[in-house]
């Protein structure tokens, strides 16, 4: 398990949020939501291989093949 | 590696700050334009309507209380219209605010106000002249107003965004 990756989305979670509040208070309410919705599709992303390797390995633990 | 890691790191965010400061820069700078430009264009007409001073003096003279960019528009417009030749008052005032418009901060609407001084400056009567400098000045004053709401809002915004953003890259390839 590639403990980096937690922190990369950790990272990256913390600076969206940080520029929601900010593009909020400046009254770009759909800029923010527009940004949110970048952090999570980059999250996802980032998150893609290591849920299908997930998937393989229940495939695998189940004899799904 | 990890030293070539750090030095990519820093560039990126260097970048990023360094972007954002531009654009915030030009948020700062477009109310202090046009606040110059209506400080010069009330003294154009004092020059026109008291001073009673020719058109390529009146500029010059008008553009003295300015900086760089907004100095460089009365400036030009002064030297072309008093380096002779077939220039017309408006083309010389257009091409000076050509000439500057890269430099400067204003945005399109701000500069179509600018820019139609020049049919301004072609009319014959100092009176008329006077009359729609005074409206200008007054456009250039609303615009003013808008331009320093935006100012307290997006100046601090563009800077922080930019260096959150190269923040936000730098995490995602590291």
């Amino acid at each position: 398990m590639n403990i980096n990756l937690i922190f990369q989305i950790a990272g990256v979670a913390i600076i969206v949020s940080a520029l929601h509040t900010m593009l909020k208070m400046a009254g770009k309410e759909d800029f923010a939501w527009l940004l949110t919705l970048a952090g999570i599709v980059l999250v996802l992303t980032m998150v893609i291989r290591v849920i299908s390797d997930f998937m393989d390995a229940v495939k695998t633990m189940f004899n799904l093949y | 590696m990890l030293l070539l890691k750090l030095a990519g790191a820093v560039l990126v965010v260097g970048a990023g700050a360094a972007l954002g400061h531009a654009v915030s820069q030009r948020y700062r700078q477009r109310p202090r334009e046009l606040q110059q430009f209506q400080r010069a264009l009330e003294l154009l007409v004092t020059e026109i309507s008291y001073a009673v001073s020719p058109l390529p003096h009146a500029l010059g003279r008008a553009g003295v209380g300015t900086t760089y960019p907004v100095r460089e528009v009365f400036s030009g417009a002064a030297s072309r219209l008093a380096s002779g030749g077939l220039v017309t008052a408006g083309d010389g005032w257009t091409a000076a605010l050509d000439a500057a418009t890269p430099a400067l901060s204003l945005n399109a609407a701000d500069l179509e106000i600018i820019r139609s001084l020049g049919a301004v400056f072609s009319m014959p009567g100092a009176r008329e002249q006077v009359r729609h400098l005074e409206l200008a000045c007054r456009r250039l004053a609303q615009h003013e107003s808008a331009a320093r709401a935006d100012e307290s809002r997006y100046a601090r915004l563009a800077l922080q965004l930019g260096v959150l953003g190269a923040l936000a890259l730098t995490i995602v390839l590291l």
